[in-house]
């Protein structure tokens, strides 16, 4: 093996240094275990490799990675992401591994749920645990290479200690990165001890100035628009964080950085997309205009990364903006549909009255399973497609609630979406609830989870047909799913069959619009 | 003493240090699992010293402190005002 010389390697598994055949949504398998196939077909699904240069630099990476690789260029370092396959050339000489990832250790929601449905834990923990294995790593640890581990899911290493002392992991950041980065690297350079661990509280949060554009490629062309989110949902923990809008120069600066470098679709990152500009809950439609017809202008193909349903609902009835903005998507002739990740969370006005009372805003939290359903038809009729997300085992849950939630699921037939059931996990200001990896499922929440999988089924084909997987080359692709959904389809009956449930109906697939 | 009693002094940044003697040990993680995980708005930063240096630590301290120590380990420390003591 030959060695090369970086003195900071940012990197991270596969399963998140992957582009997922540039369909965002195939990442999602990543963070199940391998049903019905091998884990090495599994993985080629959710996480192909990357490809890279001579020198191990992949194409597209982490969008966290790209802004620290740039915060550390900017100020000088001999820093690059990195390919987790050719880290090993550059560890004996390495002085620092920097670490991200979406969740380590599988704890995060779907994957966590998937563990414990299936009993099998998911790929993405099974990757991380393999990468950080390596004799290349521990070697260097000897050699003095510090490690500093952040992201989204840094919290995850409070809950597993053995392994943060088995790999030497010097210090977990959980927060952004940006300030206190550059502070520990000057420390790993000047020899001085590292913390162990950094929670960046929200006064500590970069301003806009503060925040790098990035230098090279990101995933799917994944851009940040927005940081934070003002509606203050108690399960999540972005909603802490201080919202910046990220201006609109500084966002076409990054999608051509993508665009130079052949990644021409391009993922408009917020956790509510249109809230940018906003003045708080306050649709700016003047500012969503010009953000997509820059998009327009840049990209062949644009999706969004999140979407409040209470939003897309004012947005369409006060400003008809959804179908404008939709208008100027689909403008180029080639591009047809949308995707965007959505919480439904539940179905009970009750429940999202005590966990997310601003997320229905500004319509009364009393009507959420309303805005839910209006808000899916209009993405219906507008060529939206959601991926959904449900929360079951909430604090203060009842089987009222769930009954309620699954009522909705039903009303939901007849949208074109996938919804997603996910197990509770505190994140948010909810993240000091005891948590629980020994989740008692009750009849109700199998009774929403069996309409989870059955809408999902029902639209998944439909989707995959006429607009995920449409293109001859994504043919492979689409053998695959298929089969496995068919994989699925077998299972889940069989389940209902073992579990005495009557099966709820499937019609046959619907006509797409 | 709680992190909230900083929290409601508008300080948006706490520092904890372990001192111990022995080095790399993190296993006190565990008992602060909770108070990090219920921490929303303070910066906080945990390190861990040995214990040897604890009392040249608290002779240059320059910010206000606790020490919080065993009842059942004797520690010799300068008094300081800048630090107060609370045995455990």
């Amino acid at each position: 093996m030959s060695t090369e010389k970086i003195d900071i390697i940012l990197t991270t598994d596969r399963t998140m240094m992957s582009n997922h055949h540039g369909k965002e949504f195939l990442g999602f398998m990543a963070t199940g275990p391998p049903i019905g196939m091998p884990e090495e077909l599994w993985m080629w699904i959710a996480a192909p490799k990357m490809r890279t240069d001579e020198h191990g630099r992949p194409w597209q990476a982490p969008y966290a990675l790209r802004k620290l690789e740039a915060l550390l260029l900017d100020n000088g370092y001999d820093a690059a992401v990195i390919d987790p396959d050719y880290v090993d050339r550059y560890l004996p000489n390495a002085k620092i591994l920097m670490l991200s990832h979406h969740d380590y250790f599988a704890l995060c929601p779907p994957s966590s749920e998937w563990w414990v449905v299936t009993k099998n834990e998911p790929v993405n923990a099974r990757s991380f645990k393999r990468f950080m294995e390596k004799t290349a790593i521990r070697e260097a640890k000897k050699n003095g290479l510090k490690i500093i581990v952040g992201g989204p899911s840094a919290w995850q290493w409070l809950y597993k200690i053995d392994l943060w002392s088995r790999w030497g992991v010097d210090t977990v950041v959980d927060g952004e990165g940006e300030r206190i980065a550059l502070d520990l690297v000057k420390k790993v350079f000047a020899n001085e001890p590292l913390p162990r661990y950094v929670f960046v509280g929200p006064r500590d949060v970069p301003n806009i100035d503060e925040i790098p554009t990035i230098k090279y490629a990101s995933i799917n062309g994944l851009v940040e628009i927005m940081r934070g989110c003002p509606r203050g949902c108690k399960f999540c923990s972005v909603t802490l964080r201080k919202l910046r809008h990220i201006p609109l120069d500084m966002i076409e600066k990054e999608i051509r950085v993508n665009v130079s470098q052949g990644v021409v679709n391009g993922l408009l990152h917020s956790e509510d997309v249109l809230l940018y500009g906003a003045h708080g809950l306050n649709l700016n439609p003047d500012a969503l205009i010009k953000l997509h017809e820059l998009a327009r202008r840049n990209l062949q193909e644009i999706a969004w990364s999140h979407a409040s349903l209470a939003a897309i609902k004012d947005a369409e009835e006060k400003y008809r903006l959804i179908s404008k903005i939709m208008e100027i998507v689909k403008s180029d002739g080639t591009q047809t549909y949308l995707g965007v990740e959505v919480g439904i969370e539940t179905g009970s006005a009750r429940l999202a009255k005590k966990i997310m009372p601003a997320k229905s805003l500004p319509y009364p939290t009393e009507s959420w399973p309303e805005i839910v359903e209006d808000a899916f038809s209009i993405m219906h009729e507008n060529n939206i497609i959601p991926a959904a997300t449900l929360i079951l085992g909430l604090p203060e849950e009842t089987p009222e609630d769930l009954v309620q939630t699954a009522e909705l699921i039903d009303k939901l037939r007849p949208y074109r979406s996938l919804i997603v059931p996910m197990f509770f996990v505190p994140m948010g200001v909810l993240k000091n609830k005891d948590w629980f990896t020994d989740v008692k499922v009750t009849n109700e929440h199998i009774e929403v989870m069996r309409r989870c999988l059955w809408h999902s089924i029902y639209w998944a084909e439909d989707i995959i047909n006429k607009f995920y997987l449409n293109k001859p080359a994504a043919m492979p692709l689409r053998v695959l799913i298929k089969a496995f959904l068919k994989y699925v389809k077998w299972k889940g009956k069989m389940i209902e069959r073992k579990l005495g449930l009557t099966p709820i109906e499937t019609p046959a697939m619907p006509i797409a619009k | 003493m709680h992190l909230s009693d900083f929290s409601s002094r508008a300080t948006s940044r706490v520092r904890l240090r372990f001192y111990n003697d022995r080095a790399g040990d993190i296993s006190y993680i565990e008992y602060l699992r909770k108070i990090l995980l219920h921490n929303t708005n303070l910066s906080i930063v945990v390190e861990e010293k040995p214990i040897d240096e604890l009392q040249g630590d608290v002779k240059f301290l320059e910010d206000e402190a606790v020490l919080i120590c065993s009842r059942h380990y004797s520690v010799n420390v300068p008094t300081t005002d800048r630090m107060r003591i609370v045995e455990v």
